[in-house]
């Protein structure tokens, strides 16, 4: 065999961008201004062309294998055999028809049976408002202790609240850097940033988490060891939800395309939206 | 979301892979998710019903017997669990490495049978398994039996292909000792 001959990148590239033919390529000379196409400029204008708005890829569910709850179930359970029933989470993803560049879904929910309970909850608060929280169970309660702790890097909680008053000090802190980017941030958007403490703990705790990202809906919807029933009356809770999360927003038209129930180590089963082999419709779609 | 082109091959097994899908190249036991693999092959049994509980204990690691139990629970176990949805199936890899490895099985009163699994193959587990509770082997159907033969061409090409693989890199690494590498250009 023959060394393959190697033509420098740079030499590549240049090839591939100056046009062949300068004739032909009238739009583009035209786009880039009546000096003529410069390297750099070609670059950038096909950049530009790149970016597209439109709507999500929707893939065509013709030929697609879907399953009822049951079915669907059965086979997660042989593919998790031999897992702890705890740990081992499914997980929902629901695909939405929508445009690229639309407002997203954001909300939490309160499943019939929920998946965790035992949140971990950090709460920003001083004095007759701290002490609320502590009853109610928060973990970590304070204000300067609790910047401490976060800036050293120890974030030992799964959700983060903060008192109106107490704002102000957390945002001096600019700790938005290192909560921010974790989801742990309190927001008045969110309804982490409250009057009564005590309140939105119990109120919070048991509620999960659900975020649109690339049309895409996902939620841990329950555990391994749960029923048939249990696991249908979670799915439909969350539906629903849903439904009225996309009603309420406003000159954006979403519709559910596909719903997807996995596991943990298991494969994507679509569902049909019925709970039996051939029962009666869930209400799904 | 994976796309759904991918996601079917992945559970139907056709002939060839999507294109530009990242599946040809993955490892095998990938395609033990396949729901053919799933509902047919050695392990595909229904257990009659006086069985409640298997109990399958080993260790983390392979060595000193423990890897004929490790792939029975990874190759077989998924298919008596299809097959058998009510009877309940544990795993416990407690010890890190070395201890015994043993297979209990629980019947209606309490009865406890143990197979000692410790430096035996994973198809031996099975036999012995369906031997002890006189389990019923399911019939393969015949698509299943269509995509269970692909998926075995598919074992075998694959070899195929590694090995000539290996022996291309091997000629080209070869050469470049030869000439000294290649230097740049230009």
């Amino acid at each position: 065999m023959r060394p393959r001959l190697r033509v420098p990148i740079t030499l590549i590239s240049a090839l591939k961008i100056s046009p062949a033919k300068p004739v032909l390529n009238f739009c583009r000379t035209y786009a880039a201004g009546p000096k003529g196409a410069g390297k750099k400029d070609d670059k950038k204008g096909k950049k530009k062309k790149k970016k597209g708005g439109g709507d999500f890829i929707q893939h065509d569910l013709g030929g697609a294998l879907q399953f009822s709850l049951t079915e669907a179930m059965r086979y997660i359970r042989a593919m998790e055999v031999g897992r702890n029933p705890v740990t081992v989470k499914y997980d929902l993803a629901v695909r939405l028809r929508t445009p690229k560049t639309s407002p997203i879904i954001r909300n939490r929910i309160r499943l019939p049976t929920p998946v965790k309970t035992d949140k971990r909850v950090c709460v920003i608060a001083e004095g007759v408002h701290a002490e609320a929280a502590r009853q109610a169970g928060a973990a970590i309660v304070g204000t300067e202790e609790v910047f401490e702790q976060i800036r050293n890097g120890k974030l030992d909680f799964e959700l983060c609240i903060a008192h109106e008053d107490s704002l102000k000090a957390l945002m001096a802190t600019k700790l938005a850097k290192v909560l921010g980017p974790r989801g742990l941030m309190p927001s008045p958007k969110f309804g982490t940033v409250v009057k009564n403490t005590g309140a939105a703990i119990r109120d919070l705790v048991g509620k999960s988490d659900y975020k649109e990202r690339m049309g895409v809906v996902r939620l841990a919807i329950g555990q391994l060891r749960f029923t048939e029933a249990q696991l249908a009356e979670n799915i439909k809770t969350f539906i629903s939800h849903l439904k009225k999360d996309i009603a309420a927003l406003d000159n954006v038209t979403k519709s559910i395309h596909e719903v997807v129930l996995s596991s943990t180590h298991s494969s994507g089963f679509s569902l049909n939206g019925q709970i039996e082999p051939s029962g009666a419709r869930e209400s799904k779609q | 979301m994976v796309s759904i082109k991918i996601r079917m091959f992945h559970l139907r097994s056709v002939n060839r892979p999507p294109p530009h899908s990242p599946l040809p190249n993955s490892p095998i036991n990938r395609y033990n998710k396949r729901l053919a693999l799933t509902r047919a092959g050695i392990g595909a049994a229904i257990l009659p019903p006086e069985v409640r509980k298997l109990a399958l204990t080993f260790a983390v690691r392979n060595k000193d017997g423990h890897m004929g139990p490790r792939k029975f629970w990874y190759k077989y176990l998924p298919r008596l669990k299809y097959h058998n949805p009510a009877v309940d199936m544990e795993v416990s890899r407690e010890g890190v490495s070395g201890g015994d490895a043993t297979l209990a099985i629980e019947f209606d009163g309490g009865k406890t049978e143990t197979i000692h699994v410790k430096h035996k193959h994973e198809n031996q587990i099975a036999r012995a398994v369906i031997e002890l509770t006189k389990a019923k082997p399911v019939p393969t159907s015949e698509e299943d039996a269509e995509i269970i033969a692909q998926y075995e061409l598919y074992k075998v090409r694959t070899e195929e292909q590694q090995v000539i693989n290996e022996r291309r890199r091997a000629e080209r690494r070869a050469e470049k000792n030869a000439v000294g590498g290649i230097g740049k250009l230009a």
